[in-house]
């Protein structure tokens, strides 16, 4: 039944976390392995499935389409940019809490934790303008076809298929990976004169382009807060006896690209920054190996199309 | 901190897998057999069969679960693998809810507090009940129920504890009606609770374990499993009064921990590679595992690797 | 679809407005903040007062200037879950009033709300003795009646929220103060650090790195780089919430969490007060 845990067992994870053993042998920093495949839709753009061992399992999917700019009333800003609209749902088969209603909650959350990090930020829909690139790393204005008309908007929509905890971690790294995996095609934009502009959408399958700022996009650590110490990934009873959680998007470089505080506790202010601190290290670590990962994959495939074998995407029950 | 990225990769069929011959009509419950199709589909003597299909026509045989007859033919209404004892002809699903006979020991955690009675998840189709007059009440095994216990029922169970129990008898309707009228039933604590598929745990003489590392074990037949530290406890000495406390004990030690920690790992991996598990099992398992590191425990290739070692253990020690 | 009300043409522009020819708008590269009172520590003056709304059991009104916004209690109230629960629940609602923003809001509650619901109950869910009021629901209502820059919109919520729970008697740990920072980057022109004296190391060099503005209005947030909101209690020393968007160096993040915690020191000595002088009015 989720949802429901014993006292005793609360204790034992607590004193546990206390002395650094936790209840599956891990240390407090240590995840779980992870399971990462790109490319396994044919009808997106660019996809990525994530696996957590435990039971997390998160498919990622980017699709490109060609829609009108979106112009701020205000500031006129954005007639030259592009989007990224993000959406997270979980599939009411994941678990038994997700069916009906029930996930609605959990999938505003995440939406709103994923446009805030990774496009522009929800409390202003107008990005500044010294930053053509707002926090989620991506060059929007690269994304434009057309100044003032027409763009490629990114539809980012990550679905869950399976829950095991640490939810945020497995969305974030499969929409980095999508991203990675994600080609473009080119345009070819006519001038009429008189302002009139025509565009076409070269068809070439090999003539795509990567979504220029890729490397920048953030990732997310999340530090949930038992008794007075933290872990990382926490299998799902450890997130039952969470005080708080924080979630630390950071990028390549170290900079932090927000933060989000949940669950129902309080965090001590020299706490919360040392969580800050270690999240940001973690989560860096955690870039060059999904980097690595990823690099491996693009050089495995691509030395197999040079030897003019097919490139097979293991089916979904691949272990 | 540690984190490790896993690509998924083809499994080839034969990849060290013990493959025994099932010995279907042997009334020894202590076989540790494959229970996965692939074995049957090299082993002749597993019968597999799907739902609708026929599995004898002779009406000598008396059927049993999972079986129907029409027309004189005995069909399958599972999916599983036939299993015959003498005249009875039963089909055994390859992964079930659980359906328990009377006097199974099972674990259940509580989900509801209702008049005179709990109500018990017990991984089945309906929830176990446990009446109050079915438990002991603290202070004696002869106490008189009094109205105030029928008040007081949160303070013996609340929502969320563990316990372990035996089935006694059914309700019309097929819920369990269970009892922890022994002294050896009850309050569970002091360890951590693990889930595995219900057909993997077999019925055997006692379901109470104590292993040689320091560890109890208690298999409950609904799949529902209690790895906690070792509590010597002779009958006479158990003290009444504290029999529905929620503390655990004081001294349990990093090692003890540890040692929780691997032989949980150690269940997981049996059970993911679909092995039945008992106490002996469980015991060459942990000692095939001593040679990983705790925390490298959860990766496939590690759980791998110990169920197929301790599948080889037992068979040489059935020579 | 909504039937109820007539929602007007799908799509409509807004209004051109004229500025005044000597009109100059703000940009980060002036010296001064946009209100030019103000310097980059200083937080809006804050005009708080409790039972506003008659019917709730609690109420109170904060404006932070341009800000507006009104919150009403009501309960401890018997609660519709059914099963048990051992402690009460918080239920919030935050309602952007339509015209509170610069472009219209609708009438249903959309996706951004609901979060920001979710926001402030985890905001105040650790201050607030719900073990005491088991099986009872404490509804937290919220109307922003106008908006002046999004970080201070939650802030004030949260601010407001405390002080009409303490208003309705309910029983808390401690009062949660709310406040909010903005990143502004610095223009071109050399502009000072932060006038803390603290470690002001910064990676990119002085001219570079942004300014942390309090309690930034809409104008600064414009130009905003990113955005912290902090929930603090004061007496227990504890963060109820944090949410940081937009990219920084972790030791500006760090810096203003710590100006935020100062800042909400004193904004508890502002709602304190609201509430002895409420408390004394009724006696």
């Amino acid at each position: 039944m989720p949802g429901l845990i014993s006292p005793a067992e609360r204790d034992y994870i607590l004193k546990g976390i206390e002395c650094n053993i936790r209840a599956d042998g891990r240390q407090r920093a240590d995840y779980r392995e992870v399971t990462l495949e790109t490319g396994v839709i044919s009808q997106t753009s660019g996809s990525a499935r994530v696996r957590i061992a435990g039971g997390t399992d998160v498919l990622v999917s980017v699709k490109a389409e060609i829609g009108p700019v979106q112009v701020d009333p205000e500031t006129g800003d954005g007639a030259d940019k592009g989007q990224i609209v993000c959406s997270v749902e979980c599939a009411p088969s994941a678990s038994q809490q997700f069916e009906g209603r029930g996930a609605d909650d959990l999938n505003n959350e995440l939406t709103q934790m994923m446009t805030r990090f990774l496009s522009n930020s929800t409390s202003n829909p107008s990005v500044s303008s010294t930053a053509s690139a707002g926090a989620g790393g991506i060059n929007l204005s690269k994304l434009c076809i057309i100044p003032g008309q027409q763009c490629w908007i990114l539809f980012v929509d990550a679905l869950v298929l399976d829950y095991g905890g640490n939810l945020v971690d497995a969305v974030f790294m499969g929409a980095r990976a999508a991203i990675y995996d994600t080609r473009i095609p080119k345009t070819e934009v006519q001038d009429l004169g008189d302002g009139q502009f025509e565009f076409e959408v070269l068809d070439d399958a090999e003539d795509t382009e990567f979504v220029e700022g890729r490397e920048n996009m953030p990732i997310c650590v999340t530090l949930n807060k038992i008794g007075a110490r933290h872990i990382v990934d926490a299998s799902p009873l450890e997130e039952l006896c969470t005080e708080a959680r924080l979630v630390v998007a950071v990028n390549r470089s170290g900079e932090l690209c927000g933060q989000q505080k949940g669950h129902d506790g309080g965090i001590e202010p020299s706490l919360l920054l040392e969580m800050i601190q270690f999240g940001k290290t973690t989560g860096q670590t955690l870039i060059k190996q999904l980097d690595a990962r990823l690099q491996e994959e693009a050089d495995a495939d691509l030395a197999k199309r040079q030897r003019g074998e097919p490139v097979h995407k293991l089916g979904f029950f691949a272990q | 901190m540690s984190i490790s990225f896993h690509s998924p990769a083809v499994r080839t069929t034969n990849d060290g897998v013990v493959r025994r011959r099932a010995v279907g009509h042997d009334m020894d419950l202590d076989d540790g057999l494959e229970g996965a199709a692939e074995s049957a589909m090299k082993d002749p003597t597993l019968h597999v069969v799907t739902p609708g299909e026929l599995i004898t026509s002779d009406t000598a045989f008396m059927r049993g679960h999972g079986t129907y007859i029409e027309q004189e033919k005995v069909l399958s209404s599972v999916a599983g693998v036939v299993d015959r004892v003498n005249k009875l002809i039963s089909v055994r699903p390859l992964h079930t809810r659980y359906t328990g006979e009377i006097g199974d020991v099972v674990v259940g955690r509580i989900t509801e507090v209702a008049q005179k009675r709990w109500k018990v998840d017990l991984n089945a189709r309906l929830d176990g009940i446990l009446m109050l007059s079915s438990v002991n009440l603290p202070g004696g095994v002869q106490r008189r129920k009094q109205e105030s216990d029928e008040l007081q029922m949160r303070t013996f169970f609340m929502e969320g504890d563990l316990v372990v129990a035996e089935v006694q008898n059914f309700f019309a309707d097929g819920a369990y009606s269970i009892h922890t009228r022994s002294l050896k039933y009850g309050k569970l604590r002091n360890g951590s609770f693990i889930s595995v598929s219900p057909g993997l745990v077999q019925r055997s003489k006692s379901h109470f374990h104590s292993l040689s590392c320091g560890v109890d074990v208690i298999l409950g037949l609904n799949g529902y499993i209690w790895v906690s530290a070792h509590v010597s406890q002779d009958l006479e000495e158990i003290d009444t009064e504290q029999v529905y406390s929620n503390k655990n004990k004081e001294d349990i030690t990093p090692a003890d921990r540890e040692s929780i920690a691997r032989i949980a790992n150690c269940i997981r991996a049996l059970a993911q590679n679909f092995v039945f598990i008992n106490a002996t099992i469980i015991s060459f398992a942990y000692e095939a595992s001593l040679q990983y590191p705790l925390k490298d425990m959860h990766k496939k290739e590690v759980m791998r690797d110990i169920a197929v070692e301790a599948t080889t253990a037992v068979d040489n020690m059935r020579g | 679809m909504d039937r109820k009300r007539v929602a007007g043409p799908e799509l409509s522009v807004a209004p051109l407005v004229e500025y005044p020819r000597d009109h100059k708008r703000w940009t980060p590269q002036d010296e001064q903040r946009h209100d030019t009172k103000r310097q980059p520590e200083d937080m809006r003056p804050i005009y708080l007062k409790t039972g506003l709304i008659n019917q709730a059991n609690g109420s109170a009104y904060i404006e932070l200037e341009k800000t507006k916004l009104a919150c009403g209690v009501y309960g401890p109230r018997p609660g519709k879950r059914t099963g048990f629960s051992g402690h009460g629940v918080l239920n919030c609602e935050i309602k952007f009033a339509t015209f509170s923003c610069a472009k219209r809001r609708g009438h249903m509650r959309d996706p951004q709300e609901k979060e920001l619901s979710q926001i402030l109950s985890q905001a105040l869910t650790p201050a607030v003795r719900l073990d005491l009021v088991p099986k009872s629901t404490i509804d937290i209502f919220i109307t922003v009646l106008e908006s002046d820059g999004w970080g201070s919109c939650v802030a004030a919520a949260i601010t407001a929220a405390s002080v009409a729970l303490a208003h309705a008697g309910i029983e808390m740990l401690d009062l949660v103060a709310g406040c909010s920072a903005a990143y502004i980057p610095s223009g071109p022109s050399i502009a000072s650090p932060t006038p803390s004296a603290t470690d002001a190391t910064n990676a990119t060099g002085p001219s570079l790195a942004p300014r942390i503005f309090m309690d930034a209005d809409l104008e600064e947030e414009k130009y905003e780089q990113g955005a912290i909101v902090l929930a603090y209690m004061p007496s227990l020393n504890e963060v109820t919430h944090m949410l940081q968007s937009g990219k920084a160096e972790g030791s500006i993040v760090s810096q203003s969490v710590e100006h935020c915690v100062e800042a909400c020191n004193k904004i508890y000595a502002v709602m304190h007060h609201a509430l002895v002088e409420s408390v004394g009015e009724n006696k």
